[in-house]
């Protein structure tokens, strides 16, 4: 599996935060979701991958190629979406098209008018009356027009209603699942990437907590329910942030299989529940972890 | 890069249009209609003129990028700073160019005399070439210190250039014990070809310079 | 009591607070006149709504599983076991159906399971 984005002990600190010596892969032609409470770090990656921050140590390379030193190359097959979107306002969809089609040498008009109608953004009108979700949906209709194969996106969908959330979160993952695009992408919002997402990063204080395949992840991580002294010793140790109250209690474990035969009996006496976990609870369990 | 110097000409043009169509009559009514052709001291202002006029669009049209968060645009698209400043210093240095070429050649034009219009293309090449200086330590300093400060203080300089002939002329020639033909005289002493080339080479190398500090600086 | 409130779960919450009850009713977890934690106490420990935990001792009162004795709570009413028994019966034969059902896709007999029922009683 080839990497087209490589993460080796990249490292910036902030007065009150420390980006800490990040390594990572992101496997080509997947989706790869980012996620993290705010102020983990997520932005402050994503924008040392844009080369729109200086890293203090450390390196990036996107295609292979020094972030740096290929800026322009790399900015040309790279749809970027940020957290903050900035055009010259007092300009139309329709001028900004036009003016960034000048810079990116596979700019596909058609597509971008495309978009434009798709996402309902009238092209003649001022930027700069369009709400937060408008430019938004502008900015992935300029990442997208222009054939890219790595698509970042910086909490792309925090503006938008769920409608158009749950659209832009199907083209993100046909354009990974059918065009064999790379899809890079942070959110707050869990339920958007466990739609999408092949690959998880788990970013606390600056750190990746985890970094596994969704699918290896939701089943190892369970939620366990249980009567009071129901359970073996082995499971309650591989029990974190357990909590009782009146009717049972629940913890939560990140080793189901080694720890599922030692369920069973309980299971099948009513004792023990096992739930399936949401990618926030493991956000949560992860979080007051430390 | 064509698409970029064409985005950010608007001021620069704006500015070299008043300058053409205001400024020049206003400040050559004299020369042209009465017969006092040769004062010297209508040269003296065009150089202190040049150099207001380039600073006062480069300003504007900061301000201009600043408020709309140009730089953060421009960023995200496939555009290295040397593409993006070197757009910027493009236009300087043209208005450079052409605020010199139209000043001679409206001179030339309009008094008929060629010597004073060699006169006026030498000084002012030289105070161009200190208006390139500038106005390249300008865009450093915008992208060291952020246009929020450094702006302010680039302005204040602009009002304070704007002042500077009579300044000169009233309260620090005077007591040194100079004329403005003496400054005049050391200017055009000068080797102008000299002072051009060493003001554009310097001008040039400052792109690299500022386009460094502008990647990762504070627009 | 073991009360576990699931999102997953297709059944809609009150009916999983009713159906857990009516299960520690049934092992003697609960006994009659045994006293129910208030409705407010119950939201607050599941961490669900009040007016879920109402419908729930609604249901369970209109059942008569529960008797509520106002200024005093909810009491676990001397209800006969008979009753519990046929409506778990009836679950049951739910349950079996499906898992007829199913084995009939596979070429598994009736008899078969019979089979697995028996050994299963017999281990136990």
């Amino acid at each position: 599996m080839e990497s087209v984005l490589r993460l080796h002990q990249l490292h910036k600190a902030y007065a009150e935060f420390v980006l800490d010596h990040i390594d990572l892969e992101v496997p080509g032609g997947y989706v790869t979701g980012l996620i993290g409470p705010n102020g983990a770090g997520k932005t402050t990656t994503i924008k040392l991958i844009m080369n729109l921050i200086r890293a203090d140590s450390g390196g990036v390379e996107v295609f292979g190629l020094k972030h740096d030193r290929h800026e322009i190359q790399i900015k040309d097959r790279v749809g970027y979406v940020g957290e903050e979107q900035f055009f010259y306002e007092q300009r139309s969809a329709a001028w900004t098209g036009n003016f960034v089609s000048h810079f990116f040498s596979a700019w596909d008009p058609d597509a971008f008018d495309h978009y434009l109608d798709r996402f309902e953004l009238p092209p003649k009108k001022r930027i700069k009356k369009y709400s937060k979700g408008m430019k938004v949906k502008l900015s992935l209709a300029i990442a997208l027009s222009h054939a890219p194969e790595l698509i970042i996106l910086d909490e792309p969908t925090s503006g938008l209603d769920p409608v158009v959330r749950r659209e832009v979160i199907d083209l993100l993952h046909r354009a990974a699942a059918e065009e064999n695009k790379t899809v890079l992408i942070s959110s707050h919002i869990t339920d958007d990437i466990e739609r999408i997402a092949d690959y998880i990063v788990y970013m606390v204080q600056g750190r990746i907590a985890i970094y596994a395949s969704k699918d290896e992840l939701l089943s190892s991580w369970k939620t366990i329910h249980f009567k009071q002294d129901s359970v073996p010793a082995s499971v309650l140790e591989s029990l974190e942030h357990v909590e009782t109250q009146m009717f049972g209690s629940t913890g939560i474990t990140r080793d189901f299989p080694v720890i599922e035969g030692d369920l069973t009996e309980g299971i099948s006496s009513g004792s023990i529940r096992v739930e399936s976990v949401g990618l926030d609870d493991i956000l949560i369990a992860l979080v007051n972890g430390d | 890069m064509l698409r970029l110097i064409q985005k950010f000409s608007l001021m620069y043009a704006f500015y070299l249009a008043m300058y053409a169509f205001l400024m020049f009559p206003l400040l050559n009514y004299d020369r042209i209609s009465g017969p006092d052709t040769e004062n010297p001291i209508y040269i003296f202002y065009q150089g202190g003129f040049l150099i207001w006029m380039v600073l006062g669009a480069l300003w504007a049209h900061e301000n201009m990028e600043h408020k709309t968060n140009a730089y953060r645009f421009l960023r995200t698209l496939p555009l290295g700073g040397i593409k993006i400043i070197g757009a910027k210093f493009t236009l300087v240095f043209m208005s450079v160019f052409l605020f010199i070429v139209y000043q001679s050649g409206m001179i030339r034009i309009l008094t008929g005399s060629a010597q004073l219009a060699t006169a006026t293309w030498q000084y002012l090449c030289v105070l161009g070439s200190l208006c390139l200086i500038l106005a390249g330590l300008a865009y450093m300093g915008i992208y060291r210190f952020g246009f929020v400060v450094f702006g302010k203080l680039l302005l204040g300089i602009w009002m304070l250039l704007f002042l500077s002939p009579i300044l000169l002329r009233q309260f620090i020639l005077p007591p040194l014990k100079l004329t403005v033909d003496d400054v005049l005289g050391f200017v055009t002493g000068l080797n102008w070809v000299a002072v051009s080339l060493i003001g554009t080479a310097l001008f040039w190398a400052m792109l690299p310079l500022a386009a460094r500090i502008n990647i990762h600086g504070k627009v | 009591m073991f009360i576990v409130i699931s999102p997953l779960n297709p059944d809609p919450m009150y009916k999983q607070v009713t159906d857990q009850i009516k299960d520690a009713i049934a092992d003697g977890s609960l006994k009659p006149e045994d006293r129910l934690p208030s409705i407010r106490e119950m939201a607050r420990e599941l961490k669900i709504s009040e007016i879920t935990i109402k419908r729930a001792y609604t249901d369970l009162e209109n059942e008569g599983y529960i008797l509520t004795r106002s200024g005093l709570g909810s009491f676990i009413a001397d209800i006969n076991r008979a009753k519990l028994r046929r409506e778990k019966l009836v679950q049951a034969r739910n349950e079996i159906r499906k898992i007829l059902n199913t084995g009939k896709r596979f070429g598994i007999e009736p008899s078969d399971l019979v089979d697995i029922i028996q050994k299963l009683g017999d281990d136990k």
